[in-house]
C-alpha cells in the first residue's frame, strides 16, 4: 500500500483534463442536444396547441355558419312551402271558377237543349194531338178539325163577355183592319161565316186579312189592334208544356238557371 | 499475459516505462486507456447530435446516462445540477468504466490503484471548498470550520481529511480485494465459479462508482448548503 506521487499528481492531471474533455465533448453537447429538443418539442406543442384552438375556433365558427345555414334553408323552405300553398289556393280557386264556369256553360247548354227538347216536344206533341184530335173529330164528326175550329172560334166571339164585345168594338171602330191568322187555309165558306159573325162588332169596309200561321198548330187567332181573341190548341200543348217542365224539373232538381 | 502478478497488490507496481522519476505504469496506461475510450466515444457520439425527436441509439444511451446522472446530482442538490454535472458525471463515467471493464481477460482495474484512488479523492477535497468558497465565499466557508465553536475546527478539518481517506481506501479496497478474489479463484476453480463472481464484480463496481459520485455530491452539497440554510432562516 505506498502511493507513487508521479502517478498520483499524473492521475490529478489526468482526471482533469478528463473532466475538461468530457464537459466539451459530453454534457454540453449533450445537455445542448436535449435542451434544444425540449425546445423545440416545447414550442410544436405551442403550435399544436395554437393550431387546436384555431381549429377548435374554425370549428365554433362552422357550426354557427352550418347553424345559419340550417335556418336560412329552413326560412326559405317556410317561404317556399307558403308561395306553394298560396299558388295551391289560387290555382285551386281558379279551378274551381273555371269549373264553375264550365258547369255554367253546361248546364246553359242544358237548358237550351231542354228549351229545345221542350219547344220540339210542344211542337211535335201540338201536331200529333192537333192530327189526333182533327183524325177523332172526323172520324166523330161530319166536318173536318178546321171546321170545328172555326165554329169553337166563331161560338167564342158570341159568347164573348161586355168587356171583351166592348173592346172588339172599340178596336175595330178604328180603321187599321182585323187580321185572322189560322193554322190552316180557311175556304171561302169558314171566311164568310166568320165575317158574319163580325159584322155587328165592326164597320163597313173594315178590311179583314186572312193569314197563315203555322206556328198555331191548330188553331185560330183574331188581331184587332193590338188586341187578340184566339183558340188554339197551343192552349193545350201550352198547358201540356207545363206539366212537362214540371216532371222536368223534377228529374233535374238541381239544375241552377231552370 | 498477466500484466499483475497474483502477489502484486497495486499496478502502480507495474513500470512500463521510467525516465529519471518520471514512470509509465500500468496504472496510466490504463487510466490512459478509458480516458480515450470515454473521450472518443464521446466524440464519435456527439458529433452528429440531433436535436430532434428521432436520435441515434448510441445518442439515447448517452442522453440517457447524462440525464440519469444530472437527475442524481438534482435529487442531493436541487439548485443548479448542470454547475456539478462534468465533476460528478466525470467521476462516475471514470470509475464505473474502470470498474465495468474488469471482465475484459487482462485489464486491471485503475482504480484498484490507491494511487489513482486517492489522486480522485483528493480531487474531491479540493473540489468541496472550490464549490463552497465560490458559493459562499471564501470567508463564510471557513467560518463553518469554526460552528459552534472554533474548538470544532480540529474537528471539522479531521473529518475533511478521515472522509477523503475513507473515499479513497473503499474504493481501492474493493476494487483491489475483488481483483485479488478473482485472481486466486480462477486458481483455485478455474471453471463457472469466477463467471459468478465476474458477475457479481460488475455489480460490485456500478455501486462503487455510484457510492464514490454520490458521496462527492453529498460532500459538495454539505459545502454548499450549510451557507444557503442560513441565509434561508
Amino acid at each position: 500500500m505506498h502511493i507513487d506521487w508521479f502517478v498520483f499528481f499524473a492521475q490529478i492531471v489526468n482526471f482533469l483534463i478528463l473532466v475538461f474533455l468530457l464537459k466539451y465533448l459530453l454534457y454540453g453537447r449533450i445537455i445542448k442536444a436535449m435542451d434544444d429538443r425540449q425546445t423545440k418539442l416545447a414550442s410544436q406543442f405551442d403550435e399544436a396547441q395554437r393550431l387546436r384552438k384555431e381549429a377548435e375556433d374554425a370549428a365554433i365558427a362552422y357550426d354557427k355558419k352550418n347553424q345559419s345555414l340550417e335556418n336560412m334553408v329552413e326560412d326559405m323552405l317556410n317561404k317556399a312551402r307558403e308561395a306553394a300553398e298560396q299558388t295551391r289556393r289560387e290555382l285551386e280557386a281558379q279551378a274551381r271558377q273555371e269549373v264553375d264556369l264550365v258547369q255554367q256553360r253546361w248546364y246553359e247548354t242544358l237548358n237550351l237543349e231542354k228549351k229545345s227538347f221542350l219547344e220540339n216536344l210542344r211542337r211535335r206533341s201540338g201536331a200529333y194531338v192537333y192530327d189526333a184530335v182533327r183524325r177523332i173529330l172526323i172520324d166523330l164528326a161530319d166536318g173536318g178539325l178546321e171546321q170545328r175550329i172555326v165554329t169553337v172560334f166563331m161560338e167564342r166571339i158570341r159568347q164573348a163577355d161586355e168587356g171583351q164585345v166592348s173592346l172588339l168594338r172599340e178596336s175595330a171602330a178604328i180603321e187599321t183592319g182585323i187580321v185572322i191568322r189560322s193554322s190552316f187555309e180557311l175556304s171561302p165558306a169558314q171566311r164568310t161565316l166568320l165575317e158574319e159573325v163580325l159584322a155587328p162588332y165592326t164597320a163597313d169596309g173594315i178590311p179583314i186579312t186572312y193569314e197563315v200561321s203555322p206556328v198555331l198548330v191548330a188553331g185560330i187567332e183574331m188581331m184587332v189592334h193590338g188586341h187578340k181573341f184566339s183558340w188554339s190548341i197551343n192552349d193545350y200543348i201550352d198547358s201540356l208544356q207545363e206539366r212537362f217542365s214540371h216532371m222536368l224539373k223534377e228529374e233535374i232538381p238541381s239544375l241552377p238557371g231552370t | 499475459m498477466e500484466i499483475l502478478s497474483l502477489n502484486q497488490i497495486s499496478p502502480d507496481q507495474v513500470i512500463l516505462w521510467q525516465w529519471g522519476i518520471i514512470r509509465i505504469t500500468a496504472t496510466l496506461m490504463y487510466t490512459w486507456f478509458i480516458m480515450a475510450l470515454l473521450v472518443m466515444g464521446s466524440w464519435l457520439v456527439t458529433r452528429r447530435l440531433s436535436s430532434d425527436v428521432r436520435t441515434t441509439r448510441w445518442q439515447g444511451v448517452l442522453e440517457v446516462v447524462v440525464s440519469t446522472i444530472r437527475n442524481q446530482i438534482k435529487e442531493i442538490n436541487p439548485e443548479d445540477p448542470g454547475h456539478y454535472l462534468a465533476f460528478i458525471g466525470s467521476l462516475f463515467l471514470f470509475v464505473g468504466l474502470s470498474n465495468v471493464l474488469l471482465i475484459v481477460p487482462g485489464y486491471v482495474a485503475p482504480t484498484s490503484s490507491l494511487t489513482t484512488t486517492a489522486a480522485l479523492a483528493v480531487c474531491v477535497f479540493i473540489a468541496v471548498p472550490l464549490y463552497g468558497i465560490t458559493k459562499q465565499g471564501i470567508l463564510s466557508y471557513f467560518k463553518e470550520y469554526f460552528q459552534p465553536t472554533f474548538i470544532f475546527f480540529p474537528f471539522h478539518v479531521m473529518g475533511e481529511v478521515t472522509r477523503t481517506l475513507a473515499l479513497a481506501v473503499r474504493l481501492f479496497g474493493n476494487m483491489m480485494s475483488h481483483d485479488k478474489v478473482i485472481a486466486i479463484l480462477l486458481a483455485v476453480t478455474p471453471l463457472f465459479f469466477p463467471i459468478v463472481m465476474h458477475a457479481l464484480g460488475l455489480l460490485i463496481g456500478l455501486v462503487q462508482a455510484y457510492i464514490f459520485a454520490i458521496l462527492a455530491m453529498v460532500y459538495i452539497a454539505s459545502a454548499t448548503q450549510a451557507h444557503e440554510e442560513k441565509t434561508e432562516k
